[in-house]
């Protein structure tokens, strides 16, 4: 590193060399070894900028401000589960709906089977609902 | 703990509503957002609302935190950053030098800052009133690289710029600090 690289560096980054990227850091070490009057004098209103940029000081945030951030992260949390729990809950409904179709189809279907078995059962008339059968049977005959 | 993002590791429990997660997260960030906001905008009131709605933001994106890319630090001072350049275009005669290579206009009320020594309360203002007067990029630069203390790398990413823009920034907002400040009698040399 030559004196004008040092001298753009702390033109850039102040006269702390812990400050500087890593890689510049030892090279600037030795430069500054070398004690150059130019080299000096760019370290002396450096540091001089640096302490008047360091009296900067912010004022801490107060307690107060500190829980209402607090608080807004339990109500973020919150809002999030009840969105969890209603997609939750949809999903809960949709399950009980589907599974309640599929027996009414499962249901209606035995059925189905069960009574064409039954009719076949009885066609020949001996069977014990074969009057009650008959009864249907000549009630639509009388209409037609 | 994650070494190289020492922030991650808090991030999961953040999303499952861990109360002393939430609480260090606070504890960490909120001097250093707070900081960062008086400093972009040079008012107390609006950096505490870019800090409230900062860590809004954190709670929001904790559940799909993935480590392995931007630090969390790094991603927290972009986001500061972006609601701080909002609040600046929202304002009254906002101009966006964020590419200007121009020196600072004389823009100090020399009625704030007398001519004799200031004292400390006095230099403090002094101070955040050369800073307000700088372009936005440069006043970006050095509050990211000098007072937050990010590396120039990582200010550099957060900027959107190669280091040696960065440098450059640096380079001209501590130029013109001097000139403001020794103009107005707080630096010396």
């Amino acid at each position: 590193m030559n004196t004008e690289q040092f001298i753009s560096l702390i033109e850039a980054y102040g006269a702390d060399i812990k400050r500087w990227p890593e890689v510049h850091q030892q090279q600037a070490s030795k430069v500054i070894a070398l004690n150059l009057a130019e080299v000096n004098l760019a370290l002396e209103q450096a540091r001089a900028l640096d302490e008047i940029f360091s009296s900067h000081k912010i004022t801490p945030s107060e307690r107060a401000l500190f829980e209402t951030i607090v608080a807004s992260a339990h109500k973020e949390n919150n809002t999030s589960f009840w969105q969890r729990l209603r997609i939750n809950g949809w999903i809960g409904i949709s399950s009980i709906v589907g599974t309640g179709l599929a027996g009414a189809v499962a249901g209606a279907l035995f059925v189905s089977i069960w009574t064409s078995s039954m009719l076949s059962a009885n066609a020949d008339g001996t069977g014990e609902s074969a009057g009650a059968m008959a009864q249907y049977v000549d009630v639509g005959q009388e209409w037609s | 703990m994650n070494t190289l993002d020492p922030d991650a590791e808090l991030l999961p429990r953040i999303a499952h509503g861990d109360q002393s997660a939430i609480r260090e997260m606070v504890l960490r960030k909120l001097s250093r957002l707070i900081a960062l906001g008086v400093r972009m905008l040079n008012d107390r009131g609006e950096a505490e609302d870019v800090a409230q709605e900062t860590f809004l933001r954190v709670w929001k994106h904790a559940e799909h935190w993935q480590s392995g890319g931007a630090k969390f630090d790094t991603w927290l001072h972009k986001v500061a950053i972006n609601l701080c350049y909002d609040r600046l275009r929202a304002r009254k005669g906002f101009v966006d030098n964020s590419y200007s290579d121009e020196d600072v206009p004389e823009m100090i009320d020399p009625a704030l800052i007398p001519e004799q020594r200031l004292d400390k309360s006095q230099q403090g203002d002094a101070i955040s009133i050369a800073l307000a007067a700088l372009p936005n990029r440069q006043r970006e630069a050095l509050v990211l690289q000098y007072y937050q203390e990010l590396s120039n790398s990582e200010a550099a990413d957060l900027m959107g710029v190669s280091v040696d823009a960065l440098e450059s920034l640096l380079s001209r907002a501590r130029r013109n600090m001097r000139s403001l400040l020794t103009e107005k009698g707080v630096n010396k040399v």
